[in-house]
């Protein structure tokens, strides 16, 4: 009787852990994506229920046409600069006494 | 003397009604395109029409019939793949809210707030008392997983732009990777500068 119970207890354990192991039509080399995706759920799962931003730069006539001028007034200033700084002192007591002379910016 | 005063009483009343600004209340629904960029109204649009296609179409009444339960959804990412900043949140939200109120689909957190929820789970295994502790591994596994993608293009010559904003948000079957269902929904403005 105690082998008959023994035995029929091993039965239904070898049941589960085959029922556990496979579904049926479920592949049976599923471990191998399980292993390659377990150590991952952390990574993959932190962005859920956000919104992920992969925005591109979309044509804007207003906003090219307002870069263009704050472009033209920054090479001006450069432009203005660099010729204060590469004047000699010579040619400012030259211009300094022309009667008309003022620096153009 | 009387037109000194004057004079100083108009000039006070420019100055302090010229540096102040105005702020008006209004409703939520009646929010005014400003400048043609995505706003309240698009996104209210979106939560509406998402609304109407995910409750009202087939692999609702498909899931229930078979299974004989209502479905369990996950919010996974939505990806924003415009010329814009979007928030897919302020849609997102009102049909999570949808899903909640009609009852008709179950809904399980996701991403840091079930972090979270797991982090208060931990704590308590160690400091609530045994009979108000909440046990690990009693989580509703979700069946479906609802994800989405905001795309735009956009056509602009001189002060002219049109621009076509689409939003397409689609639920998979988490065991199968079935797609059961995609909502699309498509704003189109013409913006004159």
């Amino acid at each position: 009787m105690k082998s008959f119970i023994f035995s029929f207890l091993i039965l239904i354990c070898a049941c589960q852990v085959k029922s556990q192991e496979l579904s049926s039509n479920q592949n049976p080399n599923y471990k191998a994506s399980l292993a390659k995706y377990e150590n991952q759920t952390a990574d993959l799962t932190s962005k859920m229920n956000t919104t992920e931003q992969d925005t591109y730069k979309a044509y804007d006539w207003t906003e090219a046409k307002e870069a263009k001028r704050k472009d033209r007034i920054a090479r001006r200033q450069e432009r203005a600069l660099a010729r204060i700084n590469n004047r000699s002192c010579f040619m400012d007591y030259m211009l300094w006494n022309q009667p008309y002379f003022y620096y153009r910016y | 003397m009387k037109r000194i005063y004057l004079l100083a009483v108009i000039l006070s009343s420019v100055i302090t009604f010229s540096c102040s600004h105005q702020v008006t209340r209004i409703e939520p629904t009646a929010t005014p395109d400003i400048n043609g960029s995505w706003n309240n109204t698009d996104s209210r649009l979106t939560a509406e029409e998402m609304i109407k296609q995910c409750l009202g179409e087939a692999w609702l009444t498909n899931y229930n019939d078979s299974k004989g339960k209502k479905p369990v959804v996950i919010v996974g990412m939505v990806t924003n793949k415009s010329h814009e900043h979007i928030e897919a949140e302020t849609f997102i939200k009102d049909l999570e809210r949808t899903f909640i109120n009609t009852s008709k689909v179950g809904l399980v957190q996701s991403g840091k707030k079930r972090d979270e929820l797991r982090a208060e789970k931990a704590d308590q295994q160690s400091n609530a008392s045994v009979s108000s502790m909440k046990k690990f591994g009693l989580e509703n596994g979700a069946d479906f997983i609802l994800q989405g993608s905001i795309n735009s293009i956009v056509d602009a010559y001189k002060r002219k732009k049109s621009v076509t904003y689409q939003i397409n948000l689609e639920l998979t079957n988490i065991e199968t990777n079935e797609i059961v269902w995609i909502g699309e929904k498509k704003i189109s403005k013409l913006v004159k500068n």
